[in-house]
């Protein structure tokens, strides 16, 4: 579904209007934008570079759970939302998975870690990149390479990044309550 | 035999008849090639170097750093022509202007395009002129267009027939060549920084009968407008790609600001993206082989 709606709205920019993050919208009680407008792209291009990271996250992400994942997926979009009322008064329009993308990536990384499986090397490294270039961008204020959005096609909030991370890291930590955990083991 | 008014008379040999014909002959196509040597020249041009910088060597403008406020207003003008010179017809600037502003007015980081007539461009205006021109329409940034048209005729081997009347009405003796070039230079208002730049060139050549070859050549002259320009409009969304990762990978020269209802995005770049997706199958294959073995 969420596939069907970044397709739909890429390809059919009419739609996109209803979906896209749109601060008078939103503000007016739009809220469903706050998630929808992370599967509508601005292009193709845009649409199929954040696929390469969301596409396997999301597949390998049924190793721990989709309940879970799709839980830790909706919380990272509500945290990403509200970041852009809050932090960003001046951006009128969203769209984009990129955030979705590192919030998945980091909720995979961090499970993967937490389980104890093996491989924890190779995901211990891709958690470190997440944050490392969402932090990196932040700091900076602009995508750490040149194949990003061009200056005027869009403006690239790398917040996101960092709060997708953050949130999807935060989704995928153990409990820490030890009456969650004995209730989790029971 | 030939008569002389006195009741004389003298006979003219065959040989000294022929000599005749052939100096006569000789003499027509003389006269018609020595026309053919006269090969009119005509032309018109604007320099945008004449007119942002009227003082010439003795004028320094140090360029700042551009801060480019978007979505931008950009301004599009011809450059104005020395006196008596670069006479192009206003309507015709306009439909060049037009051609030029609709390729670029739909992309999202331009708000608009404002057409600034010529009138509020003075020869030799400068910098200064500019500024004028910013405070009333509002435009940081402005694509100054410069031309340089040159129109050769020459007479071709078929002009010999002129001689005949009929032929300079129904012979195209008349052999025309314009040459048009066309350049667009996008210039910061605030900082005079020139940001980029296209060219766009064409050739038109024709042949017109001597009675026509005013009309011919205006035709001429507005074809070789149009095919200039649309070059020049293919040569702009190229050097404006350029521009864009020009800007993106030297932040310390330009400066770029987001003013209010911005539109925002949020997107991977592609080698991190590479990175990552294929980080997370391997790691993935890794722990899978882990488990079997």
């Amino acid at each position: 579904m969420v596939a069907a709606v970044a397709v739909l709205s890429t390809f059919h920019p009419e739609t996109a209007g209803l979906f896209i993050y749109d601060r008078a919208a939103v503000l007016s009680g739009g809220l469903w934008r706050l998630i929808t407008c992370h599967f509508v792209h601005y292009s193709a291009t845009h649409l199929i570079v954040n696929l390469l990271v969301l596409l396997p996250v999301t597949v390998l992400a049924g190793r721990t759970g989709y309940g879970r994942f799709s839980a830790a997926m909706l919380f990272s979009a509500l945290a990403m939302g509200a970041a852009f009322v809050v932090a960003a008064p001046e951006m009128r329009w969203y769209a984009g998975a990129s955030g979705l993308a590192n919030a998945g990536a980091a909720w995979l990384a961090t499970a993967e870690l937490s389980r104890g499986r093996a491989g924890r090397p190779l995901w211990a490294l891709l958690l470190f990149l997440v944050f490392a270039k969402a932090l990196w961008e932040t700091s900076v204020g602009r995508t750490l390479f040149l194949g990003g959005a061009s200056p005027g096609e869009f403006v690239s909030f790398p917040l996101a990044h960092l709060i997708g991370a953050l949130a999807g890291a935060a989704a995928a930590l153990p409990p820490v309550s030890p009456r969650f955990s004995k209730r989790a083991g029971a | 035999m030939v008569k002389l008014g006195s009741g004389s008379a003298f006979r003219v040999s065959r040989t000294g008849r022929w000599a005749f014909f052939a100096i006569c002959l000789a003499a027509v196509f003389s006269i018609a090639a020595c026309q053919g040597l006269y090969a009119q020249r005509r032309g018109e041009a604007t320099s945008v170097v004449d007119f942002l910088y009227p003082g010439g060597e003795r004028m320094v403008v140090t360029p700042s750093i551009p801060v480019l406020k978007l979505p931008v207003t950009v301004g599009i003008a011809f450059v104005p022509g020395q006196q008596g010179r670069g006479v192009m017809p206003e309507a015709r600037k306009n439909e060049l202007m037009n051609m030029v502003a609709a390729d670029f007015e739909a992309l999202s980081f331009v708000k608009e395009i404002k057409r600034i007539p010529s009138p509020y461009l003075k020869p030799k205006g400068g910098f200064d002129n500019l500024g004028q021109v910013r405070t009333m329409f509002g435009c940081d940034v402005i694509a100054l267009i410069s031309y340089d048209q040159i129109q050769h005729t020459d007479e071709g081997l078929l002009s010999i027939f002129y001689w005949t009347l009929v032929g300079a009405y129904v012979v195209r003796g008349e052999k025309n060549d314009t040459s048009t070039m066309m350049d667009a230079a996008v210039f910061d208002i605030p900082s005079r920084k020139l940001l980029f730049r296209a060219p766009g060139l064409s050739r038109v050549k024709g042949s017109a009968t001597p009675v026509n070859l005013s009309e011919k050549l205006r035709a001429d002259s507005e074809e070789g407008f149009k095919l200039a320009t649309a070059e020049m409009k293919t040569n702009l969304r190229f050097e404006l790609d350029r521009f864009k990762e020009t800007v993106k990978a030297r932040p310390e020269e330009y400066k770029v600001v987001h003013t209010e209802g911005y539109r925002g995005g949020g997107s991977l770049e592609l080698p991190f993206a590479l990175a990552a997706g294929c980080l997370a199958f391997f790691a993935a294959a890794r722990s899978r082989d882990r488990k079997t073995n």
